[in-house]
């Protein structure tokens, strides 16, 4: 079996269940990128945040594109 | 995963936030066909739940996986392994 060519560590955090935030720490980088709902997933979930972040499926279609 | 783990525990009378849930996860990169893919992802849970709670936050993680739309997104093409710590305060 060969070695990986790279392997990308992760943190993740739930900062604040009612407002579905949650922080990601990628190794070798200070800021976290945000993950909340908002538009069709805030509607299909049945909440209100009070700030609103894009999805982790909004960051699928991101990576995808980019 | 986190999201939808909280939502599990949750929906479990466990408390999630803030930081009471927290997820190594790392991804593992090859080129098995001279073109990078992500091949794996392995998730370790830290959770701390309360006295008593280790059972419901154990059956929550055996099932989540299944109403995590991430992880329904990439079923098939990524391999995801979920491992877990389990603290009660």
């Amino acid at each position: 079996m060969s070695e990986p060519i790279a392997l990308t560590r992760i943190t993740v955090i739930q900062k604040d269940t009612p407002n579905k935030i949650r922080e990601a720490y990628i190794d070798g980088f200070s800021e976290p990128l945000l993950f909340g709902v908002h538009g069709g997933v805030k509607q299909f979930y049945g909440v209100n945040p009070e700030v609103e972040y894009p999805s982790t499926l909004d960051h699928i279609v991101s990576a995808a594109g980019g | 995963m986190v999201g939808t783990l909280s939502g599990a525990l949750e929906a479990r009378k466990i408390p999630t936030s803030p930081d009471k849930v927290m997820a190594k996860v790392q991804g593992t990169i090859e080129a098995p066909e001279g073109v990078l893919k992500i091949t794996k992802i392995s998730c370790h849970y830290e959770l701390k739940v309360p006295a008593g709670k280790s059972e419901a936050a154990e059956r929550a993680l055996n099932v989540f996986e299944k109403g995590c739309p991430v992880a329904q997104t990439l079923k098939g093409c990524i391999q995801f392994t979920h491992t877990w710590e389990i603290e009660e305060y």
